[in-house]
């Protein structure tokens, strides 16, 4: 938590501060920051303190309180254990014996908002299908925050989600991670100090949109023609950022020393002494250049093991890291190297077959990766299975258990909480239940694995977003009015 | 040629199974037509099921297999599945589900034709507890006949029971021109069967649709074949209830996303549903009033609930499905009888879906409650014959149990 404190300050300071726009750059990144200030945001609502008590918690973080509490304040989880909680002033106390509580859970592939319901042409904003590269496209600015998915989706437990471009392209552009919460622009939702993505992907899908198109691709050679130039231009791009960067280091340690004592005659001022202006930004390459940097993240869409593999040679020959590699139908066949490189890989629980990419998918992939010490995610990729991730995992865990692979309730649930935390960037903030993390949780009727399950109560920073006992007007404005009973 | 392929064929006689063992289920919790499970005996012989419930007993010497603390129920049917006709949906070749073209009526398009028995997604879906579909045409506005499939067999005339069960058609976004054209479709084909002889002596008046398509619509016209829409919106259902009335078809409609806002007209008009408990929210524009208790409503207003998954690759949901229905307020017993003796009915299979003496033995043993996610299927018996339950995953997951998996070690030498 500590390591993101920084960044989050930082980032709170840019959301409030009022930067001039014609102010100067001072760095890449600093222009690159400044796409992200909200001007939406609305004043924080108080979060109210409150003990869950007589319930299963499940931690996601090895432990199993039964009965446990958890006891938040200010929106954050202040502790966790087993058995009664410790005196709590102020806090209102919620019973939820015979019930369970969890960790929020966290989909890294999601599409909802830049593909939303109804699935209306006109809406359709999540495949920038103009190029086969197109790295300075955002997500967050496709995100329409009315999608009704996301109110669906947060009554499934799900409270954090990565919002993906499409797959049509090789580069797809920046994803953006969202908090589940009702706003009125993307920026609002965006995970405070969660890093950018960058959606990547192999194999048929760039190959079927742009095979048939001018300048390809059209085989898979052509698929990492087309990514290795990109970040070829990447690396040149942020060698001239940096050679204006350090131009400017140099120029100003040189204004900021005394003159010098001899007394020569002054020079008419030359070009040189100019302050230099920034190279021009290019919005792809400043994306990819941030990949480079490491600051933005890598989620790559590949199925086929050996199309992986072409991907992380072309990562290690550009010098940058794959984050984790999504759908990954095959990624149980090399296990090994993804384990060894840190490569989480987010797939589905029993997707599969429907093109010959996707024809090797097994139920045990998430288990048989797991046991590997792969950080092992399921995901939704659908704005239908965004709303029972927990019976997805459910199924991972019964499918490793058939097959007699051993993975625990914990590893399970972590399928859907801490890992894709980490494959987000975000584990220092959610994915498990402990102290001084964002108090993200789900109270369930029942064990979350079982199909009968439904959530009940679903926070967000501490605060309720849904209880299913008292529903209200619906989140989005595009439902209002259309709920007329016969 | 002759040479090549004799040696194949006498394989093939070879590998039919022998006559079905009998074989005794006993000390299990069996599912019983529309109840909730109870203990008892199932015995099978000869590929029917020859007693089941309490007292059930075996009348000769039979394999008696000890199923304390199992489920034992009848095999799970998809009632609307591209199982066998589609292997890999984005490879044109190995798709048969879509007669194509531009022609908008395909009804003489059959999908047992194409039904291969030998798709890899079979074993699959009988590892999720699923041993019949009905194999269903996709594409056009009325997509052609469906078959009933056993998932057993590795020829056509074993796997296909009953081709058409249905036919399959599809209101598309414009309600109003589709029904036109099924108006005008079904008037051809009352015309042209009482013209017929005329026809084949030129002194008829000419027909849009082929001849083929028009006699393949008879039996529909005729009350003797069932139509399958597939429709969402609540105010297309109440047309297509309509419609139905006025030109005396036996219809299901397919899809009903908003089936809840009409329930009381399709139970008055009995009309059955084919539901995917999946689809509520406004996926779609015609899904705006879907609900979870979609299929909940339904029940509790008479209407013939069934649970169907679309795809073949996922038949193996279909439990899911039916337990998503009954964590939003289907009851158990329906919910089950919606992904077996509902469909059977929908399709007037007589003897499928249902645990009781003299229909057919498909069933299948769980470690518990069928429709709960940890529930593992233990043994599937189709028409008696106990299948091996092993698939194209399942051998996936053996080689790669243990890496490398493919590059295996050079064979030594001869």
């Amino acid at each position: 938590m500590r390591s993101t404190l920084p960044l989050l300050l930082a980032l709170a300071a840019l959301a409030t501060s009022q930067a001039p726009a014609q102010e100067m750059v001072r760095s890449r990144a600093d222009a690159e920051e400044r796409g992200h200030l909200a001007v939406e945001a609305l004043p924080e609502e108080p979060a109210s303190s409150f003990v869950l008590r007589g319930g299963t918690v499940l931690t996601a973080a090895g432990q199993r309180f039964d009965p446990g509490f958890v006891v938040v304040t200010d929106g954050r989880i202040a502790l966790a254990g087993p058995g009664e909680p410790p005196p709590t002033p102020g806090a209102r106390s919620i019973d939820i014996s015979g019930q369970f509580v969890t960790p929020g859970l966290i989909d890294a592939h999601s599409h909802l908002g830049v593909y939303p319901a109804p699935d209306f042409k006109a809406h359709s904003d999540g495949n920038e299908m103009t190029a086969a590269v197109t790295a300075g496209v955002w997500a967050e600015h496709g995100l329409w925050p009315q999608d009704p998915g996301l109110e669906l989706a947060v009554a499934g437990g799900t409270t954090t989600m990565l919002v993906l471009p499409g797959s049509a392209n090789l580069i797809g552009g920046r994803g953006v991670t969202v908090h589940m919460v009702p706003a009125r622009g993307s920026r609002a939702m965006r995970f405070p100090g969660a890093p950018d993505v960058l959606k990547m992907a192999c194999g048929e899908n760039p190959k079927r949109v742009y095979g048939e198109k001018a300048g390809g691709p059209s085989t898979r050679m052509g698929n990492l023609r087309g990514q290795r130039e990109a970040f070829f231009a990447a690396q040149k791009y942020r060698e001239e950022w940096q050679r204006w960067s350090e131009k400017q280091e140099r120029e100003r340690g040189r204004a900021g020393k005394p003159a010098k004592p001899k007394d020569r005659p002054a020079k008419p001022k030359d070009k040189e002494e100019e302050p230099a202006l920034p190279p021009a930004r290019d919005l792809g390459l400043e994306t990819l250049a941030e990949v480079l940097d490491g600051r933005v993240l890598v989620e790559a869409h590949c199925y086929r093991a050996d199309d992986m593999l072409n991907l992380v040679q072309l990562a290690e020959e550009v010098g940058f890291k794959i984050r984790a590699f999504h759908h990954a139908l095959e990624a149980y066949k090399i296990r090994d190297i993804l384990a060894a490189k840190e490569i989480a890989v987010a797939t589905w629980a029993d997707w599969w077959g429907f093109k010959i990419e996707a024809f090797d998918g097994i139920e045990q992939n998430a288990a048989l990766l797991a046991q590997a010490g792969v950080r092992a995610v399921i995901k939704s990729d659908s704005s239908v299975d965004i709303q029972r991730l927990n019976q997805e995992a459910g199924k991972a865990l019964a499918s490793a258990e058939r097959a007699g692979l051993p993975l625990t309730e914990d590893d399970a649930l972590r399928l859907v909480t801490a890992n894709p935390a980490w494959a987000l960037g975000i584990d220092a903030e959610v994915g498990t239940i402990e102290s001084g993390k964002r108090a993200d949780l789900v109270v369930w009727d029942r064990h979350p694995f079982s199909v009968y399950s439904r959530a009940r109560l679903v926070f967000v920073d501490g605060r309720l977003r849904y209880d299913r006992d008292r529903r209200g007007a619906p989140w989005s404005d595009f439902m209002l009015g259309q709920e007329h009973e016969p | 040629m002759t040479m090549r392929l004799l040696p194949a064929m006498m394989l093939l006689v070879a590998a039919l199974p022998a006559r079905a063992e009998c074989v005794v289920l006993e000390g299990g919790q069996l599912v019983l037509p529309g109840q909730k499970p109870s203990a008892g005996t199932v015995v099978i012989d000869g590929g029917v099921i020859v007693a089941a419930g309490a007292n059930a007993a075996a009348a000769g010497p039979c394999r008696r297999v000890a199923v304390r603390g199992r489920v034992v129920t009848a095999g799970l049917i998809g009632a609307s599945s591209t199982l066998g006709v589609s292997e890999i949906d984005l490879e044109a070749a190995t798709r048969e589900a879509d007669a194509g073209g531009t022609d908008p009526v395909r009804a003489a398009f059959r999908a047992a034709d194409g039904y291969n028995p030998r798709s890899v997604l079979i074993p699959v879906a009988r590892l999720g507890g699923v041993t019949s579909a009905v194999v269903a045409p996709s594409g056009g506005l009325v997509s052609g006949q469906a078959a009933w499939v056993d998932l057993a067999g590795g020829l056509q005339t074993s796997a296909v029971r009953r081709a058409p069960v249905a036919i399959f058609a599809s209101l598309g976004e414009a309600t109003g021109a589709s029904l036109s054209m099924l108006r005008e479709l079904l008037d051809d084909t009352r015309s042209f069967a009482r013209a017929r002889e005329a026809w084949e002596k030129g002194q008829s008046r000419d027909y849009r649709w082929k001849r083929l398509d028009l006699e393949a619509l008879r039996p529909v016209v005729e009350g003797k074949l069932p139509l399958v829409i597939a429709a969402d919106r609540a105010s297309d259902i109440d047309a297509l209830i309509a419609f139905a009335a006025e030109e005396k078809v036996r219809i299901l409609i397919r899809g009903a996303a908003e089936g809840h806002l009409v329930a009381e007209r399709l139970a008055q008009a009995r009309v059955p549903v084919i539901v995917d408990p999946f689809v509520y929210g406004p996926g779609e524009y015609d899904q705006i009033h879907g609900r979870p208790e979609n299929a909940a409503r339904l029940h509790a207003a008479g209407v013939p609930l069934v649970i169907a998954e679309h795809t073949g690759h996922n038949l193996r949901k279909l439990r899911q499905l039916a337990g998503n229905a009954v964590r939003d307020g289907l009851p158990w017993e329906a919910a089950f009888d919606a992904i077996t003796r509902a469909p059977a009915r929908a399709f007037s299979m007589v003897g499928y879906g249902v645990l009781e003496k003299g229909a057919i033995a498909n069933v299948v043993v769980w470690s518990g409650d069928p429709l709960e996610i940890s529930t593992q299927v233990e043994q599937v018996f189709v028409h008696g014959r106990a299948i091996e339950l092993t698939s194209r995953q399942q051998e996936l997951l053996e080689r790669y149990r243990t890496l490398p998996g493919t590059p295996r070690a050079a064979l030594p030498l001869p």
